[in-house]
């Protein structure tokens, strides 16, 4: 045999046995399975999914579930795809923002009769912002609260109080204590203002901006007024005028932001309650010690509700089986730990008791689970349009406006007019 | 002292080269090997103050990522090996074809290189579904060999284009047929191109996400890009120390494979250079 002849024989049979072990890893899905795709990204959030989906098998050998890692960041394009292909899975761990905009295009199951055990523990707001046309899309278990962490040292330091009044801090006296407690050692505040849409849209309803109109007709308009300008105006006040908010902050995102506030180079901290995760394992390896301001205050505490939900496919053909499982996640001890691996908000009344008693000896932990009552639902949870418009519009103008690359007029000129575009 | 100047020259841009290509490396090894709070220091040290195992150890118990490494291997592997083996009859017929059909396809294979690949996704995904291939790691092979095969077969076929004629009329002359001599003469030359294409395609195969993660929603047929993505949450926050454990884990023996591979390109690159 020429040596040509062998090394293609040689190919062909290193490809016969790679595909020989390949075909039998293609196993068709069990017929009974329900599929349920969850971001959990937190170590010990991954882990109560995990034990959790084991208990249902355990106690449900008929019925068992299948655990999807997905990922934040990628969930939409892949939930997107699989809904066009009709394969997408039966249990759907998601945002309300996300999941209300599939709701319209028929592809989540309206599970209000199957959930409606659990509506009474959960606050109106998030019911609200869970639910496409008065019918619940998704059950709503976490949300996250943007608060101000403080670096108690630095504060003690300074000889300032930190605020502790139940009705909160107004934005006013927020800028106020940012700009004394900037010296030369150190600035008021680290914010991460790469991507500043998120907070700024949660936010802005403490001025009680709308942003849309007309969104229960389905035809939304939008009118940037200023109660809208508010958030945005203010922040930026901070950067350029008071200078009290670390320059740094525009180049990062939240996740960045928490350095220099363990660093000491920051006092306070504006960040979604998750960072408490990471402050937790400062304060045990170093010493750190923070805590939490009251909510900040416009006309209300009040802050817009965007919960992680639990979500059944249209296509399931297991809808029954499936709403089962999404209460047996709901029990107490599982959203509590969701909720304590993810530095988040439990939404149902009994887990947040849970939790509070987990971390009652933290006064920044119970600063948060004290907060979990200021959420309503936004009129931009309405939209189902919104999340396009976040991301394509909103993000690019805030991003620019922060940057001092456009003026306030040029901000609610490129917001208007890229929603119009949208329609 | 033109000559020291040149030569100090050449070395501190080498130097530089080096420093651009090897720092992020180092940096990821260092940060696989911090702690948490020192990955999170607002003044990030090169070296780690205290090296720490634990984000291996949580890569390693915690992710899957030796399955999902061993599946990364298999699929770029066998993706690989099923292109090198189908581009090269098509490559020498392009260069040396000129009729107009064989123009025709080239230039669509061109075109088709043109299309956003996120535009072809659900057509992709509908198709493979009808073929039950949907969620099969055969199936993305299949996905891999279709997207890769254009810029394969176009870079080999610039490759065939520098063999001189002169060497097939002299095969010709003596009796081989077209199968013969492209075993026998094309190929041998050929080497040096199939070993381009093969770290091309392996590489794009290798960090391609976007289509693994549609087509393949069981965890354990994941790929290493899959895996990793799982360390990463939102609002630019991750477990950063086992992220870069795992990425250290994943390079290695890619790294020593392209060692070995680029060796023997450069071996085969220079066989014959200095031939009359």
């Amino acid at each position: 045999m020429s040596k040509s002849r062998k090394l293609l024989l040689a190919v062909l049979s290193v490809l016969s046995l790679i595909f020989s072990v390949i075909a039998p890893m293609q196993s068709a899905r069990a017929a009974d399975e329900i599929t349920f795709v969850t971001p959990a990204w937190q170590p010990d959030v991954i882990k109560a999914m995990q034990d959790a989906v084991s208990a249902w098998n355990k106690a449900n050998p008929k019925t068992p579930v299948k655990l999807i890692p997905g990922d934040w960041d990628n969930l939409g394009d892949q939930l997107t795809t699989q809904f066009a292909a009709k394969t997408a899975p039966d249990v759907i761990h998601y945002e309300s923002v996300g999941i209300r905009e599939y709701a319209k295009r028929g592809y989540i199951a309206d599970i209000t009769s199957l959930m409606r055990p659990l509506q009474n523990s959960i606050p109106a707001g998030e019911w609200a912002a869970a639910s496409y046309r008065g019918k619940l899309v998704g059950v709503p278990f976490l949300d996250q609260t943007y608060v101000v962490f403080a670096n108690v040292d630095l504060f003690k330091k300074a000889g300032v109080a930190i605020p502790t009044a139940k009705e909160g801090v107004s934005w006013d006296d927020f800028a106020a204590l940012s700009k004394r407690m900037t010296n030369s050692s150190h600035y008021g505040l680290s914010y991460g203002l790469l991507r500043p849409a998120s907070s700024f849209m949660v936010m802005s309803t403490n001025f009680g901006a709308k942003f849309f109109r007309g969104y229960t007709s389905g035809k939304a308009s939008l009118r940037v007024g200023a109660a809208e300008l508010e958030i945005p105006s203010r922040v930026y006040d901070m950067v350029y005028k008071d200078k009290s908010i670390d320059p740094g902050s525009l180049t990062v995102s939240a996740g960045g932001s928490v350095a220099p506030f363990l660093a000491g180079k920051t006092a306070m901290l504006l960040m979604g309650s998750y960072a408490a995760i990471d402050l937790d394992v400062a304060a045990k390896e170093k010493g750190f010690n923070w805590t939490v301001l009251p909510l900040l205050r416009g006309t209300s505490q009040m802050q817009a509700a965007n919960p992680q939900t639990f979500s059944i496919s249209q296509q399931s053909t297991k809808k029954k089986d499936a709403a089962r499982f999404i209460q047996f996640l709901m029990k107490d001890e599982n959203v509590t730990k969701f909720a304590l691996g993810d530095g988040l908000v439990p939404l149902t009344t009994s887990a947040m008791k849970a939790a509070q008693v987990a971390k009652k000896s933290s006064p920044g932990w119970t600063q948060i689970f004290a907060d979990g009552e200021n959420f309503t639902v936004a009129p931009f949870a309405y939209v189902p349009e919104f999340d396009q418009w976040k991301g394509t519009v909103l993000q690019p103008a805030l991003q620019n406006f922060m940057q001092n690359k456009i003026s306030k007029a040029e901000l609610v000129k490129r917001l208007e007019d890229g929603w119009k575009s949208l329609r | 002292m033109s000559r020291i100047l040149g030569k100090f020259t050449i070395a501190f841009t080498v130097f530089l080269f080096v420093i651009f290509l090897g720092g992020p490396l180092v940096w990821l090894v260092s940060m696989s090997l911090k702690s948490p709070i020192e990955i999170l220091a607002y003044e990030p040290k090169l070296l780690p103050n205290e090296i720490q195992l634990g984000n291996y150890q949580e890569a390693l118990e915690k992710s899957g990522i030796i399955h999902a490494f061993i599946n990364s291997v298999v699929i770029s592997t066998v993706s690989t090996l099923v292109i090198c083996l189908l581009v090269v009859v098509p490559a020498y017929v392009f260069a040396r074809s000129k009729g107009i059909l064989t123009k025709g396809m080239s230039l669509w294979i061109l075109i088709s290189q043109v299309f956003p690949l996120s535009l072809l996704i659900i057509p992709m995904f509908l198709s493979m579904q009808r073929l039950n291939l949907v969620n099969s790691q055969f199936g993305l092979i299949l996905i891999y060999v279709i997207i890769n095969i254009p810029f394969s077969l176009w870079l080999l076929r610039s490759f065939v284009l520098n063999i001189p004629k002169e060497l097939e009329e002299a095969a010709r002359i003596d009796g081989a047929t077209t199968a013969y001599m492209i075993r026998t003469v094309i190929l041998p030359l050929l080497l040096p191109g199939m070993v381009v294409v093969a770290i091309f395609t392996f590489v794009n195969v290798w960090n391609e996400f976007f289509f693994a993660l549609v087509f393949l929603s069981d965890p354990e047929k994941a790929t290493l890009p899959l895996k990793l993505a799982q360390f990463l949450g939102s609002e630019g926050r991750g477990r950063f120390g086992a992220l870069a454990a795992a990425t250290v884990m994943a390079i290695i023996p890619a790294l020593v494979m392209f060692g070995i591979i680029q060796r023997k390109f450069s071996d085969n690159f220079l066989a014959g250079a200095v031939k009359g």
